[in-house]
């Protein structure tokens, strides 16, 4: 393995990404390459730092004025068994259970249906469409529906964000 | 309990639901869509360099160049296009809110053509991603479109951190 190797190894060598035999070669080479095992260290030491930075500015967050503040807006005027008396004692129960599986139905109802001025659709669904399916996750995005050609659904694992890709080619381009 | 009280109750519930649908989507909604472009090879630019770690997590490449950076306020039940070069563009249609989720219709078309058209419900001011690779007009690269949602009209942050 050459310097020029490492070069373009570094940052999978820091972020101890490559793969096992990878990670080996660079580190026999850094332990006869003074040049590369001192870039090396630099480099560690430069994250090593921006995380300390980081971690540093987040330490010094002040969030002790958070709670007063939305304390100071909830009213305390009134204790709370008598705020439950000014709901009227004679309201019937039947009226309330409308009222609720009404609720529920107006929400139910508008969920899942686009709204009357949905846009029109511009193109069929293209042959090879993934069926639709509910991708149930507890990261940043839940998909409902999903068509196009060729796309994969990926998870970043640290944050878990959602990454819908295509693997796209030009139609008419030779590939 | 009494039958008043669990009529209270039930009075009480079913109004927070309606209250709570409507409030959610009388506030705007916060979209911001980065697109940046990313290749095998090459520098990163300085603004990406913090987001080159999870960049490379996502898209597996080394070098990132900010090509656009959109912001806008736009109201629930209307399509809003961002165009994202290359003749593409993001067509979002924000639907709702849905336990803290942002529901919404996204399409990313190229000219007419749809590469993808999905439903999704993105956690409120969370990023997603759509990557758009094996281009033969961008030889091994690819594009990636960052796109965050916040239903929140106090905050307007223009971070992106996918």
């Amino acid at each position: 393995m050459t310097c020029q190797d490492v070069e373009q190894l570094l940052d999978g060598f820091v972020d101890t990404e490559l793969s096992p035999s990878a990670l080996l070669d660079v580190a026999r080479h850094a332990a006869i390459c003074a040049n590369c095992d001192g870039t090396i260290r630099e480099l560690t030491g430069l994250r090593e730092s921006v995380a300390w930075l980081v971690e540093g500015e987040a330490r010094t967050l002040d969030l002790s004025g958070v709670w007063p503040a939305v304390a100071a807006t909830i009213p305390s005027s009134m204790p709370w068994r008598s705020r439950g008396n000014v709901v009227p004692r004679q309201l019937p129960v039947w009226g309330a259970v409308m009222a609720l599986a009404a609720s529920v139905l107006l929400w139910l109802g508008t969920a899942g249906q686009p709204p009357s001025h949905a846009p029109k659709q511009i193109a069929s669904v293209e042959q090879g469409a993934t069926r639709p399916r509910a991708w149930q996750s507890a990261n940043h995005a839940v998909i409902d529906r999903l068509t196009g050609k060729d796309i994969a659904v990926r998870r970043e694992p640290k944050s878990g964000t959602t990454v819908i890709w295509v693997n796209h080619t030009v139609e008419g381009a030779n590939q | 309990m009494t039958h008043e009280r669990f009529g209270a109750v039930l009075a009480a519930v079913a109004g927070a639901m309606l209250i709570g649908q409507c409030t959610a989507e009388a506030q705007p909604l916060d979209i911001q869509v980065t697109t940046v472009r990313a290749l095998e090879t090459g520098p990163c630019d300085p603004q990406l360099e913090s987001l080159r770690p999870r960049l490379r997590h996502i898209a597996g490449y080394r070098s990132y160049h900010l090509v656009g950076d959109q912001q806008r306020r736009v109201a629930w039940r209307n399509t809003e296009a961002f165009d994202v070069g290359d003749g593409r563009s993001l067509v979002l249609l924000p639907k709702r809110m849905v336990d803290e989720r942002v529901m919404m219709q996204v399409r990313l078309l190229e000219g007419r053509r749809r590469l993808v058209d999905t439903n999704v419900r993105l956690v409120n001011g969370g990023t997603m991603v759509f990557g758009v690779g094996r281009d033969a007009r961008t030889g091994d690269g690819a594009i990636l479109i960052l796109l965050r949602a916040q239903n929140s009209p106090q905050q307007t942050t223009s971070s992106t951190s996918p």
